[in-house]
């Protein structure tokens, strides 16, 4: 996935997901709502993300062809296989440097390495 | 149009010196507040707009609407009768009147032919470079309007948005303007960009960039204005600068000086409409930020004395100088310009050729002060306005006399008429038009001075002009 979101598209990509299973028409009274955003506006940037394979619009009904848990691993790896060559251990590390870890973070990350193992 | 035309090029020369100033006061004004670059550069823009000059010795521009009638043959367009009071000159001869028209009348007909045919052409054109750039400007809008209609509110704050196709913060709309900022920006960028833009809207920038970019349309052709154009930006983003930072500590100015650098790494295309925040001169904007000292009693005394000089001067121009030009006829046939003195003028002819040799080479030597030059102005009037036909009735009580010059009248009381009469060289003043004549057809200016009386006038005037001018100044 060598696209670019940008916070706009994640918004409206977020309220698909939240809400999917959905209408076109549907889609577009809630993104006037919450967006003020008029017909041809919705309808311009679902294209797009359908163009970028994230969504489809089949007779209508708009749904997910990527999951949002799938969309952010996939993300997150690409985030740390741009930024520390694919390394976990470089990207906790870098992490942690400048923020302490809270005890509740440190028990949720053994819980995942033992889930792992 | 065309009338238009020759106004807005008369700005544009007028302004052309104070633009000189401005830009040079940039280099010893660095120091200085910068919100004062927006003083000196809204009298640069009223020069540009406003199509008034007082008439003040204070005043170093020369009268840029003559210039611009050369250029433009306005005048020359609009005054039919300067054509007629050449021949109507020579009234004694009717071989020297055809003479005259032959020669004199046949080359200033062609002439104004073609000074018509230039000056519809340059209006054309001009017109032409005012759609071009009120075509981009409307561009840059629509395709601003399209990107920025896929955005969203920024933590439901009613004029920041965020959207996705932009690579620059900015604010867009004039009457009701909004803050966009393209995604991706870091929480810090975030707040020193929004505190940056609201100082825009603050000052009003957006306004005045409009404004801006407004007067630059109209004044396309003039490579000056473009270079203010340019400068003015800057400052704006420069006095921006200094408005957000004189409350920040070091720190903050720190985090907002990232913030620049950061939002100026992207590479994009200029717009015209935005008040962009990472837009010019950055490496100059981040030592600004670091330099910023309030300013002392004494500079702000400065500043306001250097105010003061450039609007005065800007927008006065030289009492009554001499301007040179080909079309000297064109100014002799203002008639409300002729005065009765003027008359007796005419009776010493003799005195008037030797003193016009004086004047001339005494214009070229450059010794012809300011005043001398008010009072040789005058009298070029009266020289030229060598009447065509002078009837003098006696009805008893009040004589009075009627100089007909091309369609000017002027009335002369008994007094005058006695000394008019007391000199009779009629052929003398046949001989000093056909002189002008002659030096006229050759495109050579005649400056005289004749008679005393009408220097003293013309002096008198003058002071008169500038007493009223200081008065309404406050000088």
């Amino acid at each position: 996935m060598a696209v670019e979101f940008g916070e706009v598209q994640m918004k409206f990509a977020e309220l698909i997901w939240e809400k999917e299973p959905v209408g076109s028409g549907e889609l577009v009274k809630l993104c006037a709502e919450r967006f003020d955003w008029k017909k041809s506006t919705t309808y311009t940037v679902l294209k797009k993300l359908c163009d970028k394979g994230l969504f489809q619009n089949v007779e209508g009904i708009v749904t997910s062809r990527i999951s949002k848990e799938d969309f952010y691993t996939k993300k997150s790896e690409e985030f740390v296989d741009e930024a520390f060559g694919g390394s976990l251990p470089a990207f906790l590390a870098a992490f942690t440097s400048h923020q302490q870890l809270s005890r509740k973070d440190i028990e949720e990350i053994r819980s995942i390495i033992d889930k792992i193992q | 149009m065309g009338l238009i035309f020759s106004k807005v090029l008369e700005m544009s020369m007028a302004a052309v010196l104070l633009i000189v100033a401005v830009t040079l006061l940039r280099i010893p004004l660095k120091k200085a507040p910068k919100w004062f670059m927006g003083v000196l550069w809204t009298i640069v823009a009223l020069r540009l707009l406003v199509p008034l000059q007082v008439e003040s010795g204070l005043g170093f521009m020369p009268d840029f609407g003559q210039v611009t009638s050369l250029v433009t043959g306005r005048e020359a367009l609009n005054d039919s009768s300067v054509y007629t009071s050449e021949d109507t000159v020579l009234p004694s001869s009717e071989l020297t009147k055809n003479e005259a028209l032959a020669d004199g009348g046949g080359i200033s007909k062609t002439t104004l032919d073609q000074k018509k045919g230039t000056l519809s052409y340059l209006t054309i054109l001009w017109i032409v470079g005012m759609i071009m750039a009120f075509g981009y400007a409307l561009y840059s809008y629509i395709s601003i309007r399209l990107k920025t209609r896929v955005s969203i509110r920024y933590r439901s704050s009613d004029k920041v948005y965020v959207c996705d196709d932009i690579d620059t913060p900015f604010i867009f709309g004039l009457v009701k303007p909004v803050i966009y900022l393209p995604s991706g920006l870091d929480h810090d960028t975030i707040v020193n960009v929004i505190a940056h833009e609201k100082a825009h809207l603050k000052r009003m920038d957006h306004l005045r960039k409009g404004l801006g970019f407004f007067i630059l349309t109209i004044h396309w052709f003039n490579p000056f204005v473009w270079l203010s154009y340019i400068l003015f930006c800057r400052d704006i983003e420069l006095a921006c600068d200094e408005r957000v930072i004189s409350t920040m500590s070091t720190d903050e100015k720190k985090s907002y000086a990232e913030s620049l650098l950061s939002c100026s790494t992207k590479k994009r295309r200029m717009m015209v409409y935005p008040v962009a925040f990472g837009e010019v001169a950055v490496g100059t904007r981040i030592r600004q930020i670091f330099n910023y000292k309030k300013p002392t009693f004494y500079l702000v005394l400065l500043l306001v004395a250097i105010t003061g000089t450039l609007a005065t001067c800007s927008f006065t121009r030289a009492a009554d100088k001499v301007t040179i030009t080909p079309y000297k006829i064109d100014v002799v046939s203002a008639p409300d310009r002729i005065r009765t003195e003027n008359v007796e003028a005419i009776a010493e002819p003799v005195m008037a050729r030797t003193r016009i040799e004086e004047i001339r080479w005494k214009e070229e030597s450059e010794e012809v002060k300011v005043g001398q030059q008010a009072k040789a102005d005058e009298i070029e009037k009266s020289t030229s306005s060598v009447p065509s036909e002078v009837k003098i009735e006696d009805n008893g009580k009040g004589a009075s006399v009627d100089v007909k010059e091309g369609n000017t009248h002027v009335s002369v009381s008994a007094d005058d008429l006695n000394k008019l009469t007391s000199v009779e060289p009629v052929k003398e003043v046949v001989n000093v038009t056909e002189d002008i004549v002659d030096e006229v057809t050759d495109g050579i200016l005649i400056d005289g001075e004749i008679a005393d009386t009408a220097v003293d006038t013309a002096f008198s005037i003058t002071t008169d002009t500038l007493g009223l001018v200081d008065s309404i100044l406050g000088w």
